[in-house]
C-alpha cells in the first residue's frame, strides 16, 4: 500500500533509459495513488472505446451522408429519367420523319396496296451517320410489302393515334422502331423504321455523365466543408476536454469557457458552478483547518511554557520526573500537531494550486537556516548550508514545510558532534534539494516504507512522529518532484535528495 | 526596562509573564489589542511581544498602528497561524522577529534579549556576552576584564554578532556591515576577519561558531564566565 516509491528507479535494472524514466515519472505522478480522485482520467477513453456512444463526430456524419447519398442517387436518377424521357421522345418523333416519307409512297392500285419508291430513295432514307436504319412495309398480316426482310414483323392490332414505338431486336441489335399504321382499303399498311441505339446510348450517357459528375462535386464538397465545419466546431469541444483532461485533481480554478459555443458554455458554466462549490468546500476546510492550528497551538505554547518554568524551580525528585515526562509529552503533542497540519496543507484540497509561483529553492533553504541552526546546537551538530541558485515552480510555504522535515529527521536521528548539509543545486533540467547527516542511516529495505504515514524504522531512536517523510512526499507529489533516498556520503548516513522541475511541467 | 505582552491566551500569559520578569525587567500584560495600543499611547515599552490572533483587532492591526508612531518599539510576534505567510506579514508590516507558537522558552528568551540589546544598543552603550563586553561609545573591548585589541572591521563584525548573539547572522549581513566603508569587500576577506576575530576572543572562553556555507553565530552566554 505504499502509495508511491521513491528511488524506484534504481528499481527497474534491465529497462531502457527511456522507460525507465517513463516508469519514474508515473511513479511520482501525484495522480497515480490508488485512489486518488481523478486517478485516470487521462486514460479512461482508451479503455472505453466500443462501450462508448458514437462520437458526436460520427453521429453528425453518419446523419448527413447517407441522406446525401440517397438524395443523390435519387435526384440522379430523377433527372437522368427526365433528360432520357424527352430525348427519347424527340428521337422518337425524328425516326418518325422517314415512316411519313415512306408513307407517302404508299398506294392502291387496282385493289392493291403497292409501294412505289426507287431504290436510291429507299436507301437515302437509310442514310445515318450513327445508326443503321431498318423499315419494312408490311401488312397487317405480316406479309412484307417492301424493305428489309430482318425486320420484326409488326404488332398485328393498330394502336390509338396509328402510330407507336417500341424496342426489338434486328441482327440481334437492340432497336427502336416507329410504327407508323397507314389505313388502306385493302387494310392497314404498317411502316416500321429501325434504329439501332448508338446515338441513344450515346445521349443517355452523355446525360448521365453530365448530370452524374455536377452532382458528385456538389456532394463531396459539401461533405469537405461539413467535415471541415465540424471539426471546426467541435474544435472548442476539444480544446475543453484537453483543458479538463490536463488538469491535476488539486486544480479547481474555473474552465475559460470564453472560446465555446453557445451550446456548450452552459456546459462551461455548470462545470465552473461545481469547481466553485468544491473551492468554497475547500476553502472552508482550510478555514477550520487554520482555526484548529490556532486553537490546539496556544494551549500547547501555554502548557509548554508553564512545564518549562516550573522545570526551573526547585521541586523533589518524583515531581522532577513527572515534569520531564510532562515536558516531553507537551513537546511531541506539539510536534505531531505541526505534522498533522502540515500534512493536511499538502494533501489535495489542502492548499490552492494558483499558490505554485516562480521561487528559489535557495531561498527556501536560506530562510530555514536561521531556525534551524539554532536548534542544532543543543546537539553540537555542524548544520551547513552548500546553496546555489535552484530556480523551480512551487508552493513556499509547503517547500519550507518540505525542507523543515528533512532537516528535522537529520537533527533528530543524527547523533551528537555529526554533520548535517544542506544543498541546493540544479541538475540538468532539474532544481535539486537535499539533506544528508552522518547519522545511523535507514537500511535500503526500508527506504520505500519510511514515506508511509506513522511508519517508523525499527529500532531507531528518537520520538519522531512518523509523518516527516509522509509529508515530504506528499508536498513532492503536490510539485510532480521525486524523493530519492540513498547512503549518505561516503556510504555513512542517509542522503534525501527532491528532484524539482526548474520550471513548470505542462 | 519594561515590555509589554498582548496575548489572550491566560495559561500562555502567565508563563511569559513569569519568565520574562527579573530584576531588570518590568511586564505588562493586555489582553485585547485596543488595550495593546491604549498601553503603547500611554507609555514607552523596551519590547512588545504580540500575539496575532486577538480579539478585537488582530495583532497585525495593532502593529499597524504602532508602526505609525514616529518612536520605535521593537516587537516580537508570535502566532498559532500557519507560520511562513505570518512571518512573512508580519516582518513586511514592521515586526523585528517572529516565533510560531509552540516554542521552548529558551528560543523565546534568546529572541527577547537579542530584541532587547538592539533596542538598547543606543541608550545603553555596552554589550556583554559572557565574559565579554563591547563598550560601545568607547570603542573598548574587553575579555575577561582584559582590553582586547580589534581592527575597526573586527569591531564591526563583533558588534554585529553580538547584537544577535545566539541567532545566525549571514555572511551577507556582515557585508553588509561592512560595506558602509568598505565597497570592495569580498566573501573571503569576511573569513579573514572572522579567523583573526577568533584567535583573540575564543581564547577567553567566548565560541563563534561556523554555520558552514551561510554564516556565523555567537553563542549565547549569560553569566560573566
Amino acid at each position: 500500500m505504499n502509495p508511491a516509491d521513491p528511488g524506484r528507479p534504481a528499481a527497474t535494472p534491465g529497462e531502457d533509459p527511456g522507460s525507465a524514466r517513463l516508469a519514474t515519472e508515473t511513479v511520482h505522478s501525484p495522480d497515480t495513488r490508488p485512489g486518488a480522485p481523478g486517478t485516470t482520467a487521462g486514460r479512461r477513453p482508451a479503455t472505453r472505446v466500443g462501450l462508448q456512444p458514437p462520437s458526436l463526430r460520427q453521429q453528425l456524419l453518419t446523419w448527413l451522408v447517407i441522406p446525401l447519398a440517397l438524395l443523390l442517387v435519387a435526384g440522379t436518377l430523377f433527372s437522368y429519367w427526365v433528360a432520357l424521357r424527352s430525348a427519347t421522345i424527340t428521337y422518337d418523333r425524328a425516326l418518325l420523319d422517314p415512316a411519313l416519307a415512306l408513307a407517302e409512297h404508299v398506294d392502291s392500285e387496282n385493289g392493291n396496296t403497292v409501294f412505289d419508291l426507287p431504290k436510291v430513295a429507299q436507301d437515302v432514307l437509310r442514310i445515318d451517320s450513327y445508326d443503321r436504319i431498318y423499315f419494312s412495309i408490311s401488312r397487317l398480316d405480316g406479309e412484307l410489302l417492301a424493305g428489309q426482310p430482318e425486320m420484326p414483323p409488326p404488332p398485328p392490332v393498330v394502336p390509338i393515334g396509328h402510330r407507336m414505338f417500341y424496342y426489338g431486336v434486328v441482327n440481334a441489335e437492340t432497336v427502336r422502331i416507329a410504327a407508323l399504321y397507314v389505313p388502306q382499303a385493302e387494310g392497314a399498311v404498317v411502316i416500321q423504321v429501325a434504329e439501332t441505339m448508338v446515338k441513344r446510348d450515346r445521349l443517355t450517357r452523355e446525360i448521365l455523365i453530365g448530370e452524374t459528375i455536377p452532382d458528385l462535386m456538389v456532394a463531396t464538397m459539401a461533405m469537405v466543408l461539413v467535415w471541415f465545419g465540424i471539426l471546426r466546431s467541435l474544435a472548442p469541444l476539444e480544446r475543453l476536454r484537453g483543458e479538463i483532461a490536463q488538469r491535476s485533481a488539486r486544480d479547481l480554478r474555473p474552465l475559460d469557457g470564453s472560446y465555446a459555443p453557445a451550446e456548450v458554455r452552459p456546459l462551461v458554466g455548470t462545470l465552473n458552478e461545481l469547481l466553485g462549490d468544491l473551492r468554497d468546500a475547500i476553502d472552508a476546510q482550510q478555514r477550520f483547518t487554520a482555526n484548529a492550528a490556532h486553537q490546539l497551538r496556544t494551549p500547547l505554547a501555554g502548557l509548554q511554557t508553564q512545564v518549562e518554568l516550573a522545570l526551573r524551580q526547585p521541586a523533589p525528585e518524583p515531581m522532577l520526573r513527572s515534569l520531564h515526562q510532562l515536558r516531553g509529552a507537551t513537546v511531541r503533542a506539539a510536534h505531531l500537531a505541526n505534522q498533522l497540519l502540515a500534512l493536511s496543507r499538502a494533501e489535495p484540497g489542502g492548499h490552492r494550486p494558483d499558490a505554485l509561483r516562480a521561487t528559489d529553492l535557495r531561498t527556501v533553504a536560506q530562510d530555514a537556516a536561521s531556525t534551524w541552526v539554532p536548534r542544532a546546537l543543543p546537539k553540537d551538530l555542524d548544520l551547513g548550508f552548500e546553496l546555489e541558485p535552484a530556480p523551480t515552480v512551487g508552493d513556499t510555504r509547503l517547500l519550507r514545510d518540505l525542507l523543515d522535515n528533512l532537516i528535522e529527521n537529520a537533527i533528530r536521528y543524527t547523533p551528537i558532534g555529526g554533520t548535517i548539509t544542506v544543498r541546493t543545486a540544479v541538475e540538468g533540467d532539474e532544481s535539486v534539494i537535499s539533506v544528508e547527516d552522518d547519522g545511523p542511516g535507514i537500511p535500503a529495505d526500508q527506504r520505500e516504507r519510511v514515506f508511509q504515514r506513522f511508519y517508523r524504522v525499527p529500532g531507531a531512536i528518537g520520538d519522531g512522529s512518523g509523518l516527516g517523510l509522509a509529508i515530504v512526499q506528499e508536498i513532492a507529489n503536490v510539485h510532480r518532484a521525486r524523493v530519492e533516498i540513498e547512503d549518505g556520503p561516503g556510504g555513512i548516513g542517509t542522503r534525501v535528495r527532491v528532484r524539482f522541475a526548474r520550471k513548470a511541467r505542462g | 526596562m519594561k515590555i509589554l505582552i498582548v496575548e489572550d491566551d491566560a495559561t500562555l500569559a502567565d508563563g511569559l509573564t513569569r519568565v520574562l520578569m527579573g530584576a531588570e525587567l518590568r511586564v505588562e500584560h493586555v489582553v485585547t489589542g485596543e488595550a495593546a495600543e491604549a498601553a503603547f499611547l500611554r507609555e514607552r515599552f523596551d519590547l512588545i511581544v504580540l500575539d496575532i490572533g486577538l480579539p478585537g483587532i488582530d495583532g497585525f492591526e495593532v502593529l499597524r498602528r504602532l508602526r505609525k508612531r514616529p518612536e520605535y518599539v521593537p516587537v516580537l510576534v508570535l502566532s498559532a497561524r500557519d507560520a511562513i505567510e505570518d512571518r512573512v506579514h508580519g516582518l513586511d508590516m514592521g515586526a523585528d522577529d517572529y516565533l510560531p507558537k509552540p516554542f521552548a522558552l529558551p528560543e523565546l528568551e534568546a529572541r527577547v534579549r537579542a530584541l532587547l540589546r538592539r533596542g538598547q544598543a543606543n541608550k545603553n552603550p555596552q554589550l556583554r556576552n559572557g565574559p565579554l563586553l563591547l563598550d560601545t561609545v568607547a570603542r573598548r573591548a574587553t575579555l575577561n576584564g582584559q582590553a582586547i585589541d580589534l581592527t575597526s572591521r573586527e569591531w564591526s563584525v563583533l558588534e554585529n554578532l553580538m547584537l544577535r548573539a545566539g541567532q545566525v547572522v549571514s555572511k551577507e549581513n556582515l557585508m553588509q556591515a561592512l560595506s558602509n566603508w568598505d565597497k570592495e569587500l569580498s566573501m573571503n576577506a569576511i573569513e579573514v576577519y572572522m579567523s583573526r576575530l577568533r584567535a583573540k576572543v575564543e581564547s577567553g572562553g567566548v565560541r563563534i561558531r561556523t554555520v558552514r556555507g551561510f554564516g556565523y553565530l555567537l553563542e549565547e552566554q549569560n553569566e560573566p564566565g
